[in-house]
This record gives C-alpha cells, sequence and structure tokens, in this order.
C-alpha cells in the first residue's frame, strides 16, 4: 500500500489517543481506565488498518501505557513474562521437527488414501485432516505444509472446477477449525488461557481446554463439508491422491512421532507440570533426539506473533486492571441488555466479525477484556465462558480472503474467487456462531463450567 | 486479426475466449496475477508464518496460477488459434498497457468493462455472449468522419470475420454524411444490433456499458 497512506492511518490511530487524552474522565473511571479504552480502540484500528505490520503494533501497544502513565514500564513488561508465550514458541518448534521429519507428508498421503476416489468424501478428506493436525500445531503453518500434497491431487484432476474450489477452501477452513480445538492449534488460545489466569486466576489445562472446545470441532466439520459441497457441489470425477511408497517409517520420522506422541499425552494426562512446560520438554527433546539444529528452531519460530501477544497481553490485562473492561461493559448493557444468553451471542458474532477484518488474535485480544467486563456486570454470565466463546469465534474467519491467511494462502493459487469465498463463508459463519452457542449452552453447562 | 486477452482469478473472461476462436487468428493471452494480491499475503501472514515458509508458498501458489493460464492457453491452441501465452506478477492495468505497447494487436477483448479501459489506445470489445447478426456503427459527429475511416475498416473485418452484416446509425441529419456512411453499409433509424462500435467519448456510449450488449469501444 501506498506510504503516504500507511502514514496517515498512523496519524489517525495517535489522533484517537489523543482525543481520549484530551476527553474529561467520565464518572466511574480513572485515567488510567480511560486511557486504556484509548489503547484499546488505537489497538484496534492498528490491527484492522495494518498501518504498521503486526508484530511492530504488538511493541507500539506494550510501550504506550508507560508513556501516558498508565503503568510502570516493569509492570508491562511483567505482563510478557507469562508462560503462554514459552507455549507458543515451544509449540513452533515442535511444529518445526514434524516437518523436518517429512512425517507430515506421509500422515497427509495416507490418511488421504482413505477417502477412496469420490470427490466429496475427498473434501471431507481435507477438511478432516487439516482440522486433525491443526489440533498439534499451528493452524496456519497446517495450510502451508498440506498445499503442495493438496494441489498435486487437486491440480492433476480432468476438469472439476467445484471440486478444485470446495478442496482448496476446504484446506483453509479445516485448518481454522482444528485450530480452535487444542491449546497447540494457534496463538489465540495459549493468549486467552494467560488472560484467564492473569486477570480471574483461573487454570485451565490442556485436557480441560479441548473438552471444551473439541466438540465444536466435530460439530462443524460434518455441517462445513455438507454445506460447502451443497454451495461448491463437486464434479463427478475420479479424485487420484499422489501414488507415493513411502516405505517403512524412517528413524527421524519415528523420532519426531515418539516425542510428538509423547508431549500430547503428557499434556493430556498431567495438570501439575503446566502446559508451558510439557510443550518445552517436548521442544528440546527434538533437540536431543537430533531432529531438529537450532537454525531450523532459529526459522520456525514467527516472532511477529509472540511480539502481538505482548501487545494483546498488555491491552487485556491493562483493561482488567484499570476497571475499565467493566465500565466500557457496563455501557454496552444498553445495547445488548443483560440476559446472559444475548450477551454471550453479542459477543461472539462481534468477534467473529472482528476477526474478518483483523488478525483472528488481535480480534481475541480486543474482545476478551470487554467479555470479561461483561461477565462481571450480566448475572449468570462468568468470566471462562465469555473468552473461551470468544476464544473459538475468533478463530472462525471463513467469508473475507483477509479474515485469516489460511484464506489468503489458498486463495492466492488462483483455485477460487472472493465471490466463492463469501458464498460458502457466509454459512459456515453462520454454522459456527449456532453452533458454539449450542455447545456453550449444553455442554458446558453439564460440565458445570456455567 | 490479433486480440489480447486479459486474464486474472478473480476474471477469466470465458465470453471473450469463445469469440476469439472464432473471431481471431492469433491471441496474446496475458495472465496476470495481482502484485497487490501478493504482496498482501506477506503482510497479512507474515507475523505467523516464518519468511521460508512463506516464499515456498508464494512459488506454489504461483506455479498453480501458471498451470491454470497454461490450461487456457491449451484450450485456444486446441481451437486453431495461434496463441502466445503471457504470464506475469504485477498491476492488471499497467500490465495490459505493456503488452500493448510491446506487440502489435488489433484489440483489447474483456468480458466486463471498467472505466480505467478508456485509457486504452486500440479498440475495446466487450463481449456480453450470444450470437452476433448486426452490427451497428454509431456516429454522433460529421466533424469526426474522416478519423472514423480506420474505425469503419477494422468494425468491416470483424463482420467479415463474423459474417454479419454493418449498418450505421448517425444522430445528426447531414446528407453528405450519410452519403458517405451509406458506401459502407446500410443505414439504421433506430439504435439496435448485437454488437454496437462507438467512442468511448460519445455520450451515448455510456448507455451501453451495463447493458447486455456487445461493444466495440474506440478510444
Amino acid at each position: 500500500m501506498n506510504a503516504r497512506v500507511k502514514h496517515a492511518e498512523l496519524g489517525v490511530a495517535f489522533l484517537i489517543l489523543l482525543i481520549f487524552y484530551l476527553l474529561p474522565t467520565p464518572d466511574g473511571l480513572t485515567y488510567e481506565g480511560k486511557m486504556m479504552i484509548g489503547v484499546l480502540f488505537f489497538a484496534a484500528f492498528l490491527f484492522i488498518t495494518e498501518a504498521l505490520p503486526l508484530g511492530v503494533s504488538g511493541l507500539l501497544v506494550m510501550v504506550i501505557p508507560p508513556v501516558l502513565g498508565v503503568f510502570d514500564a516493569r509492570e508491562v513488561f511483567g505482563f510478557f513474562g507469562n508462560e503462554a508465550i514459552f507455549l507458543l514458541i515451544g509449540a513452533f518448534i515442535l511444529a518445526a521437527g514434524f516437518q523436518k521429519s517429512g512425517l507430515h507428508r506421509r500422515v497427509a498421503v495416507r490418511f488421504l488414501r482413505h477417502f477412496g476416489t469420490s470427490p466429496r468424501l475427498y473434501v471431507l478428506g481435507v477438511l478432516l485432516l487439516g482440522a486433525l493436525l491443526s489440533l498439534i500445531m499451528s493452524e496456519h503453518g497446517v495450510v502451508v505444509l498440506l498445499l503442495p500434497i493438496v494441489a498435486y491431487t487437486l491440480a492433476h484432476m480432468g476438469g472439476g472446477e467445484n471440486l478444485r474450489k470446495a478442496g482448496m477452501i476446504a484446506l483453509a477452513y479445516g485448518c481454522s477449525i482444528g485450530g480452535v480445538g487444542t491449546l497447540l492449534g494457534c496463538a489465540r488460545n495459549p493468549y486467552t488461557i494467560a488472560f484467564l489466569h492473569e486477570t480471574a486466576g483461573i487454570s485451565v489445562s490442556f485436557s480441560e481446554w479441548a473438552v471444551m472446545a473439541l466438540p465444536v470441532v466435530f460439530a462443524m466439520i460434518p455441517v462445513v463439508w455438507l454445506s460447502l459441497t451443497t454451495v461448491l457441489p463437486p464434479e463427478r470425477v475420479r479424485v487420484e491422491t499422489p501414488r507415493e511408497d513411502f516405505g517403512p517409517l524412517g528413524s527421524m520420522e519415528m523420532r519426531a512421532a515418539v516425542i510428538i506422541a509423547a508431549t500430547v499425552l503428557m499434556l493430556l494426562f498431567t495438570r501439575d507440570l503446566g502446559v508451558a512446560v510439557v510443550v518445552l520438554i517436548g521442544a528440546v527433546a527434538m533437540f536431543v533426539a537430533g531432529v531438529l539444529e537450532w537454525k531450523d528452531a532459529e526459522r520456525a519460530i514467527p516472532w511477529g506473533v509472540v511480539l502481538l501477544y505482548g501487545g494483546a497481553i498488555t491491552i487485556g490485562k491493562g483493561m482488567y486492571l484499570t476497571g475499565a473492561s467493566v465500565w466500557l461493559a457496563t455501557r454496552l448493557l444498553a445495547i445488548t441488555g443483560d440476559n446472559p444468553q444475548l450477551v454471550l451471542l453479542f459477543l461472539i458474532i462481534m468477534t467473529m466479525l472482528l476477526t474478518e477484518a483483523m488478525s483472528n488474535t488481535a480480534a481475541v485480544a480486543v474482545m476478551l477484556p470487554v467479555g470479561a467486563g461483561l461477565a462481571q456486570v450480566v448475572a449468570g454470565l462468568n468470566v471462562l465462558v465469555t473468552s473461551v466463546a470468544i476464544a473459538l469465534a475468533g478463530g472462525f474467519a471463513f467469508m473475507l480472503v483477509i479474515g485469516t491467511p489460511g484464506n489468503l494462502i489458498t486463495y492466492s493459487t488462483g483455485y477460487f474467487t472472493q465471490k466463492d469465498l463469501i458464498r460458502s463463508g457466509m454459512i459456515a459463519n453462520l454454522w459456527g456462531m449456532t453452533v458454539i452457542f449450542i455447545v456453550a449452552n449444553t455442554l458446558w453447562k453439564a460440565l458445570g463450567v456455567w | 486479426m490479433r486480440a489480447l486477452i486479459p486474464v486474472t482469478q478473480e476474471d477469466i473472461p470465458w465470453k471473450s475466449i469463445e469469440r476469439a476462436k472464432v473471431l481471431c487468428d492469433e491471441v496474446t493471452l496475458l495472465y496476470v496475477v495481482e502484485r497487490k494480491l501478493v504482496d498482501l499475503v506477506e503482510a497479512e501472514a507474515s507475523y505467523i508464518i516464518p519468511h521460508h515458509a512463506l516464499e515456498d508458498t508464494e512459488n506454489i501458489a504461483l506455479f498453480l496460477q501458471k498451470e491454470r493460464a497454461m490450461k487456457i492457453h491449451k484450450e485456444l491452441e486446441d481451437s486453431g488459434i495461434k496463441t502466445e501465452m503471457v504470464f506475469g506478477v504485477g498491476n492488471y492495468f499497467h500490465m495490459i498497457e505493456k503488452e500493448i505497447g510491446d506487440r502489435r494487436v488489433d484489440m483489447l477483448m474483456v468480458d466486463r468493462y471498467t472505466k480505467r479501459l478508456s485509457k486504452i489506445d486500440i479498440p475495446v470489445w466487450v463481449d456480453r455472449g450470444g450470437l452476433i447478426r448486426e452490427c451497428v456503427f454509431v456516429v454522433s459527429s460529421a466533424v469526426m468522419l474522416r478519423k472514423l475511416r480506420r474505425r469503419i475498416d477494422f468494425a468491416e473485418k470483424v463482420c467479415e470475420k463474423l459474417g454479419c452484416r454493418l449498418r450505421f446509425y448517425y444522430t445528426g441529419a447531414d446528407e453528405s454524411v450519410i452519403k458517405t456512411l451509406q458506401k459502407y453499409g446500410s443505414m439504421v433509424r433506430a439504435l439496435r444490433g448485437d454488437l454496437i462500435c462507438i467512442s468511448i467519448s460519445d455520450k451515448i456510449s455510456k448507455r451501453f456499458k451495463n447493458i447486455e450488449v456487445n461493444l466495440i469501444l474506440f478510444q
């Protein structure tokens, strides 16, 4: 984009802060609270316009509260020293080991072969494969890993324009759906548990998260498959998956598989150690077992998301500590009313709309403090419910190309148009909304979450 | 007759491609991957996907786009049209202008008219599909008559290729103009036809830009 436009957008972002600075402090809010709401709008504007790279926006959001005298610098940087940040780093290293071993290719090709030659089943296979792999590594990383494998099959078919479209969109959707299922699937989930721990003192383990989120994943797969193959009915062509003969499991593949399996088992069955410690043990094991070298890890960690996390936790904790989230929530009640069901639905819809316009993590960062505030002022709602619902809704950006890197990467192959994505995404988004709402009202209630 | 057909992933002008099979001897197929799309992937994904992985992904995406371009190219070649394919990453309009500058093409063929095309220096064919039986050439000014000669020649060539009649619609009443035009074809009293040849600057042309009639727009 034009540098002048970017500068103008940056100017507008700072103007937002200036307006908040000059505004009189409303009743019931402190100066710090007022400025944190200003930082929230400032960040939301930067996240949407991307006047600065997202990581840099994250850094800027960390710098502004000390400059404005809202928090002490040590306090702000202290927010950053959370276990979630190490969970993120460890998860990226584990994923790098999985990729370097080549195990992903064997798993993907073998898995897709089980779906035979039917085009409809192939679309289901891609959806499931994307979702399952995104349970153990970053959803966006899975899109990158699977793209050549899925593209190979789709490119080597005679005809089948709709199958190409549906297959490629299924890859993006599958990864987005799977990404919400565990704490390893995306940066939003570790950020959410960090937010819950830092603000409400609630600890959520790997298995507790999975119990709440996996039903959403498994309910979404069939409905998204049906809607995708209805909107883009695949032609009757024969699907040929790559005929690669992988032979027996190689030594490096074996080592990577054992480490990943052991890490997941430890995550599921240990609680005392903490999620980050377990994942870091797995990450270190990748080096000890000779699967990874340091340069692999250096190449595998996207520092942008780590810095964005810093900005996100500053907004979340800052809003909470200054009382800004409760003040804002009280004002929002005029729109939402105080019915907990309607408030929850409002949060899910708002997050889904925001996540189409900005990075998923950024959308969750903006919405979590709002949700936490509402949970404090609406009887019958609690912060765990609002936070997990927001985190799940934040992953469901199905409609717009810019909604998530997965959509954009698959779109860049030229296999589908924006119109195709909007048509299929609109239905998927409605399903996403419905599924989260129903699961929250049934399963989470049965689990005693609220 | 040689046409330039620009293609993007969002807009594959199938109607123009089909028409070119009947109308053209040669086609330059320009497949454009928008630079802004490549930049957008970098901007939106680089915070979460390492740079080297993004580069690999970009290469795969370009390979797949090229494969798509090759399929369209093959379809044209199979129908007996000599087709040259140009594949590139850049700005759609800049690349069209560059190709027109670099190659001798007689017209640009598209399915959808956009305002930026009014700056193109060669005739722009906007195809809305369907059979063309009658071509009506619009003349709105006697002053322009001498300049029209080359355009009329072009329209005659098109009509010859399509096997349709060329007629004229003159908005004025100058007898000498009518006589001159009648040398090339008969006159019509009402503006009709399956193909309208009109100057972009002509006020009447605005009427046609959004309706389902084939157009040849002259600069």
